[in-house]
């Protein structure tokens, strides 16, 4: 579609030179060709046209054609076709009807719930799908009353949606009638046991680990049948506590001066088109990489990939085990001791040093009496 | 506004300004014939465009002619221009 707003007009007839000449003094007209000697074609503003038309059958000029270009020519054509104009208007009709009623029931919020019931109620208690019509209080009360595992729920109409945002209600275990196990946390060794309820799985001198089961959660009533009860006792072991420290002998550091030089690239599709890169004066270096998009928002990606050299000095450390024995040992003592509580009793320490290649290891424990039950 | 035919004719001191302001007719490369001050076409045809001056008659030849644009007194014709000339 043109922007020029043109009508192009066919005339056929004798002394056309004399017609247009009167036609210019009213109309511009453009790109005028003479076809044959006595039939020519013009163009004409759009909007001056029946002007055009006019003149032209006073002159006694016969029109064999005419057409129009441009935009709004293409927005009288599509005014005229009126197929088009009731298809809109239908269209715009049908949807601010449709506009007033919900379509679409959405649950939000449901872990335990069965959203189709939910659902299902709703559409049961709604008395008309036109959106003003809803009773959304009456509707959450209705909905808070039909389901006790509900604790609270609201109800709004968003669009052509209701949606039900509820909250369920959380039951305490007991109401549930499921119950867990006492699970040891530790590992240690069973010192006391006293049982209040559940049938214990362990006894005084049992060695324990992370994660074994002390008491479960049933107790066999007089018939022999399992009934369940919420395990409960109090359980004393004499938990280890253990650390382990590594000393090597002989080893080398690599350590970063703190100097560093940067180059840098610019990337699109993956060639370089620009790169600013500097000599690396230094003898050990490190590298680290990264690229990043420079726009967001064009279509073309350039890319920045800069590369980083940092300067690193090599140390070697030598430190015989012998000269560090009781700085290590604190070391590990201390590593240990973060695992106890506060003013927990210390029943016993020890600790044992393992010559390895290279290295020695201190693993050190440290026991202590602690009720590893749930009371 | 600018008039570049105003500034020509103002280096022209000597010549009575009001002889000089009939019609401007500019020939650009033989392509373009750009015309001010026309008073009416007489002929025209694939070959020939004629129209009238205030003071004559200025016949063009050529071939491909194709009047791109006619007003009142200003025509911008286009084709292969080979001669202009006024009687």
């Amino acid at each position: 579609m043109k922007f020029h707003n043109r009508t192009v007009i066919k005339v056929k007839g004798l002394n056309q030179e004399r017609a247009i000449n009167n036609l210019s003094k009213k109309v511009d007209i453009f790109n005028f060709k003479r076809e044959e000697q006595n039939i020519s074609e013009f163009e004409v503003d759009y909007r001056k046209r029946k002007k055009t038309i006019g003149i032209i059958k006073k002159q006694g000029l016969e029109i064999l054609s005419i057409s129009h270009n441009g935009f709004l020519s293409g927005v009288g054509k599509l005014l005229s076709c009126y197929g088009i104009i009731i298809g809109l208007i239908i269209s715009i009709l049908f949807y601010l009807i449709q506009y007033n009623f919900i379509w679409k029931i959405e649950v939000w919020g449901t872990n335990g719930i069965n959203e189709s019931e939910i659902i299902n109620f709703t559409n049961q208690n709604l008395n008309s799908r036109l959106r003003f019509s809803i009773d959304t209080e009456n509707l959450e009360i209705k909905i808070k009353e039909n389901f006790e595992e509900i604790s609270s729920v609201s109800v709004a109409v968003v669009g052509q949606s209701l949606i039900i945002n509820l909250n369920e209600a959380l039951l305490p275990d007991e109401m549930d009638g499921e119950y867990k196990p006492i699970v040891s946390n530790f590992d240690g060794m069973i010192t006391e046991i006293s049982l209040i309820q559940g049938t214990l799985n362990v006894k005084v001198g049992d060695i324990v680990q992370k994660g074994d089961i002390l008491v479960y959660p049933y107790i066999i009533d007089s018939q022999g049948e399992e009934k369940s009860v919420e395990p409960k006792a109090s359980i004393l072991a004499d938990v280890w506590y253990t650390s382990r420290i590594k000393h090597y002998e002989y080893y080398i550091e690599t350590r970063r001066t703190g100097e560093k030089m940067v180059n840098s690239e610019v990337l699109l599709f993956n060639l370089s088109i620009y790169q600013n890169n500097h000599e690396i004066k230094y003898d050990q270096y490190e590298t680290e990489e990264y690229t990043e998009i420079l726009t967001n928002n064009l279509i073309i990606p350039f890319k920045l990939k800069k590369t980083i050299y940092y300067e690193i000095e090599i140390i070697e450390h030598i430190q015989p085990f012998e000269e560090v024995r009781e700085k290590i040992i604190d070391q590990a003592r201390e590593k240990t001791l973060i695992f106890l509580q506060e003013n927990e009793i210390i029943i016993n320490e020890n600790f044992t040093i393992k010559e390895d290649v290279g290295c020695y290891i201190i693993d050190y424990t440290i026991t202590t009496n602690r009720n590893i039950g749930n009371t | 506004m600018f008039n570049f035919f105003d500034e020509i004719k103002r280096k022209i001191g000597e010549i009575d300004y009001n002889l000089i302001n009939n019609y401007n007719v500019i020939n650009m490369s033989g392509k373009l014939l750009y015309v001010e001050g026309h008073c009416g076409i007489t002929v025209i045809t694939n070959e020939m465009v004629a129209f009238k001056v205030k003071d004559g008659r200025f016949v063009v030849e050529g071939k491909d002619f194709y009047l791109k644009e006619l007003t009142e007194n200003t025509l911008l014709l286009q084709g292969i221009i080979l001669k202009v000339e006024k009687f």
